[in-house]
């Protein structure tokens, strides 16, 4: 066993657990600290596969953004004392067993369908280890080359310009009640 | 380290994802298991372009995209959460009659 092995189920492991600790703690603010940890071992794994930009935007706006945005939201939004209940039990068994039916379902595909086990083409050495770096990536998502992604990158940032736009206007105080609301 | 334990990995992952989201009634948790879910597609994404692609870097272009998706989302969701907060309903998806239409 390689030292790559070790590290991927290493990591691996970490994800898994941390997962299960985001979907079961009962606290939202603990689940929201497992999501972190989940997405932070996650970066590794893309680390380990040679997607160095992958997982450094990983870190800096999945971790570094959209859960911080989750952690103040909660904090914003917490009723010191008031919980939301759980689901009714058989709800909870309902859900339990729907998962690892769809969990069955994904492993059934897997091990039937093995498409990718054909002698695929395959990137060379070389090009793998540069294909994660930032210069390729720039390059890429730059270029109006038919295989550049030039037009899906313009069409993402006016997606995050309208949903910045839609989110301040939702989120906005309403007219009237200025300082209503604080606590 | 090798293709299908990635994809199992990213299966696991995703399922937990699903009952999460079945399971639980806070908003901010189901919010909390769609990430898991994304998650464990970019796992698949980054799995295939690092074994089986004859164009790697297509794989972390797309996982970039699915993270401004993803923060896109998440704006107007946490958006909506802290509007509905502020009007003092319930973070309850079973009590949010308001939203039904």
């Amino acid at each position: 066993m390689s030292i790559t092995d070790l590290l991927f189920y290493a990591d691996a492991v970490l994800i898994l657990g941390s997962t299960v600790l985001a979907v079961s703690l009962r606290h939202v603010l603990h689940a929201a600290l497992a999501l972190m940890m989940a997405l932070f071992s996650t970066a590794g794994l893309f680390l380990l596969l040679h997607a160095e930009f992958a997982a450094l935007v990983q870190v800096m706006v999945y971790i570094g953004g959209v859960v911080i945005f989750i952690v103040y939201t909660i904090l914003l939004t917490a009723h010191l004392g008031e919980e939301v209940p759980r689901s009714h039990p058989a709800k909870q068994l309902g859900a339990l067993i729907g998962a690892l039916l769809f969990c069955a379902l994904l492993l059934a595909v897997l091990w039937t369908g093995r498409a990718w086990e054909a002698p695929a083409v395959h990137a060379a050495d070389a090009a793998l280890a540069q294909a994660g770096g930032v210069k390729t990536i720039g390059r890429r998502l730059l270029s109006a080359a038919p295989d550049g992604f030039l037009v899906p990158f313009e069409i993402v940032s006016l997606l995050l310009l309208a949903a910045l736009v839609g989110a301040i206007s939702i989120a906005r105080k309403p007219a009237g009640d200025r300082g209503e609301g604080e606590k | 380290m090798n293709l299908t334990s990635c994809l199992v990995l990213a299966a696991l992952v995703f399922a937990c994802g699903v009952f999460g989201m079945l399971r639980n009634r806070h908003i901010i948790n189901i919010l909390i298991s769609i990430e898991l879910m994304l998650n464990a597609v970019m796992i698949n994404f980054i799995a295939f372009a690092h074994f089986r692609a004859a164009d790697p870097t297509a794989g972390s272009i797309f996982t970039i995209f699915i993270i401004a998706l993803t923060s896109a989302e998440m704006a107007v969701a946490l958006a909506v959460v802290i509007s509905l907060y502020r009007q003092r309903h319930p973070l309850d998806v079973e009590r949010m009659k308001r939203l039904h239409g």
